[in-house]
């Protein structure tokens, strides 16, 4: 009987994919005693605006995400008229990064992130799940990003 | 042949009692037509005689300035295993059924070379069919393995394969054997909606999909290894996790298009976080910090959880056992600039300077080349935990973040930060609010109603 190989996908990274097309919105100016509240309101603005958004990130005055580029206005619109202060930036990717295991591959996310970074482009947001990590960047690096990560495909060495 | 492979963890294979009930439904699969294969784990849990732990232990205390090496820290464990396979077909034959116990490397699992930690690259399954053939049962020690011969090893070394590796065992010999089904056995009558100690009457799910269970997994909830579930996926072989002490049906896992409707499935919880916050005036120099800070992270096989990055800061969360090691590599840390203008950052972990970080900044300040002298630091938010609702084609509808929110932030609960991916949404709390979250998100998504 042959022996079966190919039973367990290599481990580190195994494909890399990007999906251009998306927008980062920014909401700002809210204050840490009152943010919890505000931030909920203005989720609330976007669920009745029917914006689906990912990558939600929290941060001191107020919180991030993504949308698709094309529902961004809808989102802004939303937001403005509920009264909070809220920017759209274009022009945004996610890369998959497909890699299986990644929690027991201990410093691999980091590995990821290192490699985008040092590639020159900014990581906006970053996401994981059992078998990848999605990085959000700027498309006009994106290129380089996924070329730093496509060139460490199989390659062990890398944790 | 109808082949089924069996596996039997921990709490399966404990005592006699335990083991007589396993054996009987291997008896019960073999009256039903089946030729099964046995995979088993180490006899018990954390602190019995012969748990993997309690090994560990053993060469630990021999002395805890020497560091046992990767190679005979994995054959001390696959002693675990061994026992248990031989007691087990030992019970199987006392109860008139013929089995043979196999080592993971007789079986044929033959893995990399990573100690700890290996992956199955190939299976030559002979021996297996072997006793099939002869109307045997083989009875293989889960989570272990055989590398291939190299130039230190001339038969190869046993390695193991690192957490939930008897899972990943039993789904690898199912795609090896062509076998018809995986039922991996449990103390749980299946994959619960939540942990039962913080929604006692969490259902048992009936059906849920590989990737489901899977993110289930990595999100923190003890079912199968996502190793496992990803093999039986690849191989489309039928998974179920049941209860050794009852006939319960538990849980089939199916593909994705088996249940196309959009759902939530299940919340779960990881273990104990530490949020860090990394914060400086780092103008253009934020890139050259961040890769420094992330390279470290990736060397010293940090696991990071919750990457969030803002323009001007950027933060983490990392188990709470690792937070000490995380010290140990940032806290006082200098990363020289030189482009342009020389100017060096200092790491600080912590609200509170500690020596090494006044003792570094006091050096660089007495020495010329380092420029401007910069500290950043790195706020922690210890005592956190991460709370996850894990969804099927469910999280993409608008309004699921404000449910989430809504139902917390109503409870009083700090969401300290998010994450998300295709099949998760987490929000880290303080853990101390853990079981209420759980509690809180199970009932505002209905998951009591789910099967």
């Amino acid at each position: 009987m042959q022996p079966i190989t190919s039973i367990e996908t290599a481990r580190g990274i195994s494909s890399v994919e990007v999906s251009n097309g998306h927008a980062l919105v920014v909401v700002s100016g809210m204050h840490e005693d009152d943010s919890a509240q505000r931030m909920l309101d203005a989720l609330r603005e976007l669920k009745d605006a029917d914006c689906s958004i990912d990558f939600l990130k929290i941060s001191n005055s107020g919180f991030s995400f993504i949308v698709p580029e094309s529902g961004a206005d809808a989102a802004i619109r939303a937001l403005r008229s509920a009264g909070f202060a809220a920017d759209a930036l274009g022009g945004r990717s996610i890369i998959t990064v497909r890699a299986p295991n990644i929690r027991d591959e201990s410093g691999l996310v980091a590995r990821i992130a290192q490699l985008v970074v040092r590639s020159g482009a900014t990581i906006e947001q970053l996401g994981d799940m059992h078998s990848s990590v999605q990085v959000v960047v700027e498309t006009s690096r994106v290129e380089e990003a996924a070329g730093a990560l496509r060139d460490c495909i199989g390659l062990v060495e890398i944790l | 042949m109808r082949i089924k492979v069996m596996k039997f963890g921990g709490t399966s294979v404990s005592d006699q009692e335990s083991r007589l009930l396993a054996a009987r439904k291997v008896a019960d699969a073999v009256e039903a037509g089946f030729s099964p294969v046995v995979v088993v784990s180490a006899i018990g849990r954390a602190g019995m005689p012969y748990a993997t732990d309690t090994l560990l232990n053993l060469l630990a205390e021999v002395d805890p300035l020497v560091a046992p090496e990767p190679r005979e820290v994995d054959l001390m464990l696959c002693c675990g295993e061994i026992m248990s396979t031989c007691v087990f077909a030992q019970t199987l034959k006392s109860l008139g059924y013929p089995a043979s116990a196999m080592t993971g490397g007789q079986a044929g699992i033959i893995t990399d070379d990573t100690h700890g930690n290996a992956r199955i690259v190939e299976i030559q399954p002979a021996d297996v069919i072997r006793a099939l053939e002869r109307g045997r049962i083989p009875v293989v020690c889960g989570f272990q393995g055989r590398s291939r011969p190299s130039d230190d090893s001339t038969y190869g070394e046993i390695t193991t394969l690192g957490r939930g590796g008897s899972d990943t065992t039993a789904s690898a010999i199912a795609a090896a054997l062509g076998a018809e089904a995986v039922e991996i056995y449990t103390d749980v009558d299946g994959v619960k909606t939540a942990d039962p100690d913080f929604v006692p009457d969490a259902p048992t799910l009936r059906q849920m999909t590989y990737d489901e269970i899977a993110e289930i997994a990595h999100q923190g909830a003890k079912v199968i290894h996502p190793r496992s579930a990803e093999i039986a996926m690849k191989f489309g072989i039928p998974l179920f996790v049941r209860s050794t002490f009852s006939d319960a049906p538990g849980t089939q896992v199916v593909p994705g298009e088996m249940l196309g409707h959009r759902r939530a499935t299940g919340v779960t919880h990881t273990g104990k976080l530490v949020y860090l916050h990394f914060d400086a005036a780092f103008g253009p120099d934020k890139a050259a910090i961040e890769s420094k800070v992330y390279e470290l992270m990736a060397d010293y096989r940090i696991n990071l959880f919750m990457l969030n990055v803002h323009p001007q800061s950027f933060g983490f969360a990392v188990p709470r056992k690792q937070l000490a090691r995380v010290k140990e590599i940032l806290d006082g840390l200098v990363i020289p600039l030189t482009e342009g203008e020389p100017r060096t950052y200092i790491i600080q972990v912590g609200r509170a300077g500690s020596p090494e970080v006044s003792a570094q900044e006091q050096m660089l300040r007495g020495l010329s080349g380092f420029g401007e002298i910069r500290k950043c630091v790195a706020r922690l938010t210890e005592n956190c935990t991460m709370v996850s609702l894990i969804a099927h084609e469910f999280l993409q509808q608008p309004g699921i973040y404000y449910r989430m929110f809504e139902c917390l932030v109503n409870a009083s609960i700090s969401i300290l930060q998010t994450s998300d991916s295709p099949l998760s949404i987490s929000v880290l709390v303080p853990e101390n609010d853990c079981a209420r979250a759980v509690a809180l998100l199970h009932e505002e998504f209905d998951l009591a109603t789910q099967t």
